[in-house]
């Protein structure tokens, strides 16, 4: 049987081993890897409303009480980092030809059912993790949407990273539902 | 601490939790329910107010125009990219999941942004989901009226970006009987075979 101080010493010791275990990991993680490793895995975007009974005909840069001429729509992907550093996704940009405006926003629902989306500085991707982007949470979403985006087109995005990193995807537009 | 008395605390609190957790699953047992269905029933039912909004072919629209249906509501905007569309598409599979009776079910989108949602854009935008999907829309006394009814909670927020603005709106659907009686709410996203299942009782009758 142990007496009391005995045991602590024993748990103290046992402490000491696990820290100095931790900070052994940290050093040979530092020499094999260098910052964050980003990959970007199934990106998609969600079909446009098909506009082409809608009138078109509006002036560019009119301002009318809607603001924006287009439609708007979401795109969608998991970024994986496998690196040993965080990175944001501060930046996600198509061209011109396919939407006026991107922006960043995140969903959210909250204790009372009521949907909020709002535009976030950016979407972290914490190390050796994942950051999802889907419906109902982190989306990148297209606004003033220059034509219609149909199932099996394919929507170019740059996507600009905290670490000055850019990757650029090619989504594939899905239907609707 | 001596270690018998140690030993004495452990079996103590062991007995306590495994008491506790009898308990817990007794409770359970009385109510064996595998697949809990999603929706809230209102019980008694509530009398809501008919109401005229605008339909996507530009038309007076009432809700009374449905008596004899069970109608499924949701209240959203057509410039919202993610659960919107994510909820019309489970009206879908619910249509799908009804089979014959789904003949006995409206299913109705209705815009808490009249300002933007011009009949010909809803009907672009349900459509997109089925053909017999209706939307409506109307101007914000309207649907004022309509929103206390269902305890729906719908407001524009602006943001930096000066051509745009957010709505934020309740996720919820709700669902009013053949006599426009308000009968059942659920919640954001849920299971589409449990609402079918919950519609299909009221379809019946029940
Ligand atoms: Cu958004």
């Amino acid at each position: 049987m142990l007496t009391r101080s005995r045991w602590i010493t024993l748990v103290l010791m046992a402490l000491l081993l696990i820290a100095s275990l931790a900070a052994c990991g940290d050093d040979e993680a530092n020499n094999t890897q260098t910052g964050p490793a980003l990959t970007v895995n199934e990106p998609w975007v969600r079909a446009t409303i098909p506009m082409a009974s809608e009138e078109s005909g509006e002036t560019e840069g009119e301002s009318t009480e809607s603001g924006e001429t287009g439609g708007v729509t979401g795109a969608f992907m998991t970024i994986a980092n496998t690196g040993n550093e965080a990175d944001t996704l501060i930046r996600a940009s198509v061209d011109a030809s396919i939407a006026g405006t991107v922006e960043i926003h995140e969903t959210t629902i909250d204790e009372n059912d009521v949907m909020k989306m709002r535009p976030v500085e950016g979407i972290e991707i914490p190390a050796d993790g994942n950051a999802v982007l889907k419906p109902g949470s982190y989306h990148i979403m297209l606004l003033n949407v220059q034509r219609d985006l149909n199932p099996g087109d394919t929507v170019q995005i740059t996507l600009e990273f905290a670490s000055g990193q850019t990757l650029t995807v090619d989504a594939e537009v899905r239907a609707m539902e | 601490m001596q270690r018998s008395r140690f030993l004495l605390l452990i079996t103590l609190a062991l007995l306590v939790s495994v008491l506790l957790a009898a308990c817990g699953s007794s409770g359970d047992d009385a109510g064996p329910s595998p697949t809990p269905l999603p929706g809230t029933i209102l019980d008694p039912p509530k009398e809501v107010a008919d109401f005229t909004l605008t339909d996507h072919t530009g038309q007076p629209f009432s809700l009374s125009d449905l008596r004899g249906k069970v109608v499924m509501l949701f209240f959203g905007y057509t410039n919202c990219p993610d659960v919107c569309p994510t909820t019309l598409a489970e009206f879908k599979q619910v249509k799908a999941q009804l089979g014959e009776d789904a003949d006995q079910v409206a299913f109705v989108f209705v815009s808490v942004d009249g300002a933007r949602d011009t009949p010909e854009r809803l009907a672009a935008y349900v459509h997109a989901f089925d053909p017999d999907f209706i939307g409506l829309t109307g101007d914000d006394a309207a649907m004022r009226t309509v929103g206390q009814d269902y305890g729906i909670f719908y407001q524009r927020v602006s943001y930096d970006n000066p051509d745009n603005y957010l709505v934020d709106h309740t996720a919820s659907s709700f669902v009013v009987d053949q006599e426009g009686r308000y009968r059942i709410v659920f919640p954001y996203q849920s299971d589409p075979a449990g609402m079918a299942e919950q519609i299909r009782r009221l379809v019946a009758g029940q």
